[in-house]
């Protein structure tokens, strides 16, 4: 009979715990602290896929109108605890997700700038991961917007991708547009380098914020303002779906069913199931709402179809922010009346009643799900 | 009735276990030394008790002998069978531990680690001192000396 179990097997176990746990451990001994902040026992922890999926949801209160994060374990209950930002990114200024991948959250934070007597603002971008409330602040020195975020899958290093989008006004009518000016950056690195613009898009396209990561690539909706008149404000643009691969950093332009390509551009969002890109479009009709949604297979560009609607006959559903275990378990944000906000999980297609995952007081914009990691702890 | 070939398995205790070969391959341990041509008599497994390496053998037949289809009933069977498998007392789930890391079969591995895990996850102050009661000798391993620690702490 054995009394103890070896160091290295002990690991095995500690991989598989939460993140508080391994935070608990870490406090016990400096051989357990080593192993648990050398990065191979970070970067196997990350991967692992059998920790507890966990939901952010960001929400703008109607009292103060900043914004609250309330992180809630994906659970038969749902147990919640507030996440609370860390006060050093709380005090800077606004927050607003732009991104997630392997645990880690990306903010843009934009803030007065105190330096500057008149109106100028300063825009500050931090990664953060939450299971562990640790978070990294990154240069970023033009103004050029940070679109894109994503954990490289291979090197476990979290990577931001800036473009400065311009184009020039010839004559009145038309525009014309320079190519993208893209630049990566990685945190192994700590520095922003440019990437060749072969494999760019059209200079005409230009993305939205809306973005989400599948596999190591990070897509983005996406709008070709090609034959856009300026004169007549006649928009012929259309929509699609950008994406970009962070092994190779090469851009792909994946093109939408008609109906959607021909949408306004701000009734589509984004977000994903597993390994799938879902799309869900908006229709409004005289008060009422109703979401299509759709869906694409990771890498399988032509495979976009349309699985079902989900209807809103008093327009209560005002965003289906994401999907829970399988397409059927939508996550929506709902109105009730004036200032009477919720979350809720849609249960279609079940005999179990729709739930309320929590009320906030004010609408809520954002429900993406992650996964514990201990990446940054080592930062 | 068609000829299966057999693997004979040798322990510890001296005894001997005689094992289809399909059987016998899953531990990748075993299924090495037969490729190596160490296997000519018995195969030699001296750190493994009897009581576990029965365990272990009744873990990789079953596992063999189940259709490897989508089936649920298939699939529901297994799990059930994994269930109550690791429902051991902990100190054979740590000896299991032990043997199942030498002779590398990684799904019951697995298997073990995310038990011992759950294990870890959700301990009331009360069954804490129930097991404590129980199993003191059992309690002083890796389990043990982390509950108390953090009970002490009131973490």
């Amino acid at each position: 009979m054995s009394d103890y179990i070896p160091f290295a097997l002990q690991g095995e176990i500690m991989k598989r715990l939460p993140t508080r746990s391994v935070l608990q451990f870490r406090t016990v001994s400096k051989q357990w602290k080593s192993l648990i902040d050398s990065s191979q026992f970070i970067v196997d922890y990350s991967l692992n896929h059998t920790h507890q999926q966990h939901l952010l949801v960001c929400y703008t209160s109607q009292e103060d109108f900043k914004e609250k994060y309330v992180s809630i374990i994906d659970d038969e209950t749902f147990p919640e605890h507030k996440s609370s930002m860390p006060d050093s990114i709380a005090e800077l200024g606004v927050a607003l997700i732009m991104g997630s991948s392997q645990g880690l959250f990306c903010l843009s934070i934009v803030r007065q700038d105190p330096r500057c007597e008149y109106a100028s603002l300063v825009r500050t971008t931090v990664i953060w991961n939450p299971s562990i409330r640790k978070s990294v602040a990154i240069d970023t020195p033009h103004s050029s917007m940070v679109f894109g975020f994503g954990v490289c899958p291979y090197t476990s290093d979290p990577k931001l991708v800036k473009i400065k989008f311009t184009c020039g006004k010839p004559n009145l009518d038309t525009r014309s547009f320079t190519p993208w000016q893209v630049e990566v950056y990685t945190l192994s690195s700590g520095t922003w380098g440019s990437i060749p613009t072969t494999n760019q898009p059209s200079d005409s396209i230009k993305l939205r914020l809306d973005q989400v990561v599948i596999n190591g690539f990070i897509y983005w909706l996406a709008i070709d303002y090609i034959n856009i008149s300026m004169m007549t404000m006649e928009f012929k643009g259309y929509n699609l779906i950008v994406s970009f691969d962070m092994a190779s950093e090469k851009f792909m332009e994946i093109s939408l069913p008609d109906t959607l390509a021909r949408a306004p551009n701000s009734s589509l969002s984004i977000s994903k199931l597993k390994e799938y890109l879902v799309v869900v479009e908006m229709v409004r009709e005289a008060g009422k709402r109703v979401y299509g949604i759709w869906m694409m297979e990771h890498g399988v560009p032509n495979s976009f179809t349309k699985l079902f609607t989900i209807n809103s006959p008093d327009a209560s559903i005002r965003a289906v922010l994401g999907f829970r275990k399988n397409i059927y378990e939508p996550i929506c944000a709902m109105r009730a009346d004036y200032n009477v906000h919720s979350v809720l999980v849609l249960a279609l297609h079940s005999e179990h009643n729709n739930y309320t995952l929590m009320s906030c007081n004010g609408p809520s914009h954002t429900a993406r799900f992650y996964m514990e990691s201990l990446l940054l702890l080592d930062h | 009735m068609s000829f299966s070939k057999t693997i004979m398995l040798r322990n510890y205790d001296g005894e001997t276990f005689v094992v289809d070969e399909v059987v016998a391959v899953e531990p990748q341990t075993i299924e090495h030394m037969i490729e190596d041509g160490c296997a000519n008599t018995s195969i030699p497994l001296p750190n493994i008790t009897s009581k576990i390496l029965s365990k272990v053998i009744e873990h990789c037949k079953k596992h063999v002998e189940t259709p490897n289809s989508n089936e649920k009933d298939a699939k529901a069977d297994l799990k059930s069978f994994d269930f109550d498998f690791v429902k051991a007392d902990q100190g054979t789930l740590f000896d299991l531990i032990l043997a199942v890391n030498y002779l590398n079969i990684k799904g019951l591995l697995d298997l073990i680690y995310q038990t011992i895990a759950d294990m870890i996850k959700g301990k009331t102050p009360e069954e804490e001192e129930e097991m404590r009661r129980v199993n003191a000798w059992v309690f002083s391993c890796f389990v043990g000396v982390t509950c108390l620690y953090f009970k002490s702490k009131k973490i």
